[in-house]
């Protein structure tokens, strides 16, 4: 007996009869490439149903007695959270320097330098096509992947559009995930296997080609950089991302206005 | 107020499944928030929401996803939500072999973006909010064999999608 695609899906999701689920059960226990193919739609759809991070929502907090009577039901809850937000935005990077350590290049050179060139690796112009201009001398371990949290910066109108891994010639596994904008800002971060040479503390390790900030996160050092982006836009970015990185949650629903509030405020990225 | 009390306490159970749905279609957290407070609002506000529980869920849907399309239609954004089941010719699933290392959160997240809305329609219902078969075919108002092809083919174009992506298979170092 061959299953159709049709009958896979239905028996991975439990919709058919338990003669049908029985007859293909015993047809992919006797095929592997068919186990094979029941395995990958079972982990995909498993995988997509853990893909959205879903935010604790209450009904009150959404909906008013005010909404419900009148034709624009939006106002007086976003109004509300937008003035939340602004002042969130400015506390965010104001605080920043409680964890920020102002002494540029407190990190050596050896660090620094490739880590900062992987933001070479990949370009707006051509995000899927590999530029390799940090020479990969072979691959790396997954479980580098499984450490990293990699944050939506969607609120910020950034779009995940790269994502790759690269054995770098000093012996270096970097994760690196490149985000674009639309007005031509590009944000890479870099996650490595803690090299010791970082704490908690957030630090400043711009070029003057790059602004940066590397920080440590567990066992992992994560460097976030940009180009042409405003400084304190990309401060308060930096300081969302590295939270993500410690806490491996989503990114609250204020701090996201209060991104989208920065990202409307600010110039465009000058590349 | 009591009979509103009630009202908001027939919607929240499905609030979670609402942004789910929202997400697939808009891919943006923030958007989805506002459709699923635009349809909480629309749904408290209806003088005659349906008694029955699978039809209410149905029309909440519903309501979810036309307030999308009324997004779209303001924002003069054009998605394509053609299909013809009528055309559908069943596709044998092609494996490479490198599927299972391919899919992950991250790669299934970037690929979804690149998926047609109507394959985004339909995962979001079954997969991501959970509906059974027979539950989406009501939001979608089809019969639920249609609901089996259509997710069968948007299971296929997102693996597909995935195989293409840019993401590559971890492998084990070499030794040098």
């Amino acid at each position: 007996m061959k299953p159709d695609a049709n009958a896979l899906n239905a028996y991975v999701d439990g919709e058919l009869d338990r003669d049908d689920a029985a007859a293909i059960a015993r047809a992919v226990a006797g095929d592997p490439v068919l186990a094979r193919k029941v395995a990958a739609l079972s982990n995909l759809r498993s995988t997509l149903a853990e893909s959205v991070e879903i935010p604790d929502l209450d009904i009150n907090d959404l909906v008013s007695v005010e909404n419900t009577n009148v034709a624009d039901g939006k106002n007086n809850f976003i109004n509300k959270k937008f003035a939340l937000a602004a002042c969130l935005a400015g506390l965010l990077v104001a605080g920043s320097y409680l964890y920020r350590d102002l002494t540029t290049q407190i990190v050596s050179d050896d660090w620094t330098t490739p880590v900062l060139a992987a933001n070479n690796l990949w370009s707006l112009d051509n995000p899927t096509a590999e530029t390799a201009s940090v020479h990969t001398v072979g691959a790396v371990s997954g479980e580098l992947a499984k450490l990293v949290y990699v944050p939506d910066l969607t609120s910020a109108k950034l779009q995940m559009v790269y994502v790759n891994s690269h054995h770098v010639t000093d012996g270096a596994a970097l994760y690196v995930a490149g985000y674009a904008g639309t007005r031509g800002c590009k944000i890479t971060l870099v996650a490595q296997t803690a090299t010791g040479q970082l704490d908690g503390v957030m630090r400043d390790i711009s070029t003057q080609e790059l602004h940066a900030f590397a920080w440590n996160a567990g066992p992992l050092d994560y460097v976030l950089m940009s180009q042409g982006m405003e400084s304190k836009r990309f401060e308060l970015i930096a300081t969302t991302v590295r939270q993500s990185s410690i806490d491996h949650q989503p990114v609250s629903s204020e701090t996201r206005i209060a991104l989208g509030i920065s990202r409307e405020t600010s110039a465009p990225c000058l590349t | 107020m009591e009979q509103m009390s009630q009202d908001r306490q027939r919607v929240v159970p499905y609030m979670q499944r609402l942004y789910g749905y929202a997400y697939s279609l808009c891919q943006n957290p923030d958007d989805a928030r506002d459709l699923v407070q635009e349809c909480a609002i629309k749904a408290l506000k209806a003088k005659t929401p349906p008694d029955e529980t699978p039809a209410f869920q149905a029309w909440l849907f519903r309501i979810l996803k036309n307030t999308y399309l009324d997004l779209l239609r303001h924002r003069r954004v054009v998605e394509n939500w053609q299909i013809d089941d009528a055309m559908f010719i069943d596709q044998d699933m092609e494996f490479s072999g490198s599927e299972d290392r391919l899919i992950n959160t991250l790669t299934v997240k970037i690929s979804m973006e690149a998926l047609p809305a109507v394959h985004r329609d339909i995962l979001g219902l079954v997969d991501i909010a959970g509906l059974s078969y027979g539950e989406a075919a009501l939001v979608l108002e089809i019969p639920t064999g249609t609901v089996m092809s259509r997710i069968s083919r948007a299971r296929l174009a997102l693996l597909k999608t995935i195989e293409k992506g840019n993401v590559r298979p971890m492998l084990k170092a070499k030794s040098l």
